[in-house]
């Protein structure tokens, strides 16, 4: 029992490092996590649910994940999960009427309205080139990470980048100028 | 945008972007999960989650030091393979904080992100370890409690004073306290309830005691000992209210839920 005992002790230490590393990454990235399967269309509390799933998964493979790649590896799980439940195609609800959300959104916390309008900010923004600048722009991703991530050679990283960033800010400019001429922009643009 | 292949600008958020943009960005960046959701996501993986705000930071992989941190909830067993049974997964940062009350007086344990055993940083100066943390060596036909034993400097007749706390000892007392761990998980209520006693004795002013006494009233559980276990279970959650750990505890003691 002794022998069973130290065995199952060393067996449970090194359980115990798995988790603590866990742990680590969990509250290193889950939030990523959780904002990659909710750009897929994911409903909050789905998105959660599969995030949990995704961190289940990467549990299970830890010995796989180099460290320092995890999150590469989280948001690839998250995407593969995302279009097995059938979310293939990116997407906040594309609005007829961004104006419209605009306004509306202004009701909700500063934060989580700001959060939205750039969601429907993106919402116009070619998909083809918004996955590139989300995973830059907004979780900060290395170009190589994204090339990898997204199986695109990395030239093609920096121009879908470019062609991103001019959709991106043309249609952030027409959105603050009519938050302006409505007078709910709150702040003023330098 | 660079010359060089795959070199791209500064992000926005970082240089060029209007205000209008960059608030937008932000925003997107902490965007995340509730802080309910966080729990409940960190409950079922048997982890502790930080506080919400730092865990909704921008991801560069640094959260930053954020609300008190909760202590951890029970694992599934599906999330923790090799684990048999019900354990009691007590996170080492998570440790050092009991009720919401921080010792910022002890070193901090930070595992980082090494493959090895929990690393433990360097005491605060003037208190620097006189030898390297002990190790301890199972050799063949030791008991846990042989194995503990032979934890350098730590005999039954030892006393520790709260004051001369190092991290030789904080390893000790995370050894001893795996160990009863890893007794409950193979459902040997007896060996952990000898190794709690003697983490006590040990360790009177242990800096895990509220994870001690945890493990204690999951291995009266495991004996039968259902009253003991309850009784240590209230006084516990009295003392402890409000804390996560004494959520724990309630639910092992099957106490009624607050």
């Amino acid at each position: 029992m002794g022998s069973t005992m130290t065995v199952s002790a060393g067996r449970l230490l090194v359980g115990e490092i798995d988790r603590v590393r866990l742990e680590r990454i969990f509250n290193e990235h889950h939030a990523t996590v959780w904002r990659a399967l909710r750009r897929r269309g994911l409903a909050a509390d789905a998105a959660a649910d599969a995030t949990q799933e995704t961190f289940l998964l990467a549990a299970q493979r830890l010995d796989d994940i180099r460290v320092g790649s995890e999150r590469a590896f989280l948001i690839a799980t998250a995407l593969r999960m995302a279009y097995s439940l059938g979310r293939k195609t990116v997407r906040w609800a594309l609005d007829a009427d961004m104006d419209q959300h605009a306004s509306s959104s202004r009701d909700a916390s500063e934060t989580r309205s700001d959060a939205q309008l750039c969601n429907q900010v993106l919402a116009q923004v070619d998909p083809s080139l918004s996955e590139v600048f989300v995973l830059y722009e907004i979780e900060g991703l290395t170009s190589p990470e994204i090339a990898e991530l997204l199986e695109i050679p990395l030239g093609s990283v920096a121009s879908r980048l470019r062609r991103a960033r001019e959709q991106f800010r043309e249609v952030a400019s027409r959105l603050e100028l009519k938050l302006e001429r409505e007078g709910k922009h709150g702040r003023r643009a330098r | 945008m660079g010359a060089a292949r795959g070199e791209l600008p500064e992000r926005l958020l970082d240089q060029g972007a209007t205000d209008f943009e960059r608030r937008l960005l932000d925003a997107a960046a902490k965007d995340g999960p509730s802080q309910e959701q966080i729990l409940r996501m960190a409950k079922a993986l048997g982890v502790s989650a930080v506080g919400g705000a730092a865990a909704t930071g921008v991801a560069a992989g640094t959260p930053s030091a954020g609300a008190a941190k909760a202590a951890v909830a029970t694992g599934k067993a599906a999330a923790w393979p090799w684990i048999v049974g019900g354990v009691i997964g007590v996170s080492i940062v998570g440790a050092l904080v009991v009720g919401g009350r921080r010792r910022d007086s002890l070193p901090d344990v930070h595992p980082g992100g090494r493959l090895e055993a929990p690393a433990v940083a360097p005491p605060p100066s003037g208190t620097a370890p006189s030898s390297p943390a002990p190790t301890v060596r199972p050799s063949a036909g030791d008991t846990v409690i042989d194995r503990i034993d032979r934890i350098p400097g730590r005999t039954s007749s030892k006393r520790p004073s709260p004051a001369n706390v190092s991290v030789r000892d904080l390893h000790g007392e995370i050894e001893i306290l795996d160990v009863a761990r890893a007794a409950i998980a193979e459902r040997a209520g007896r060996q952990a309830l000898a190794l709690v006693h003697r983490y006590e004795e040990v360790y009177p002013a242990g800096t895990f005691l509220p994870e001690a006494s945890a493990i204690e009233v999951e291995a009266l559980m495991q004996l039968g000992r259902d009253d003991e276990a309850r009784k240590l279970a209230k006084r516990f959650v009295a003392e402890h209210e409000g804390s996560l750990l004494s959520d724990r505890v309630a639910t092992i003691a099957g106490l009624p839920a607050r």
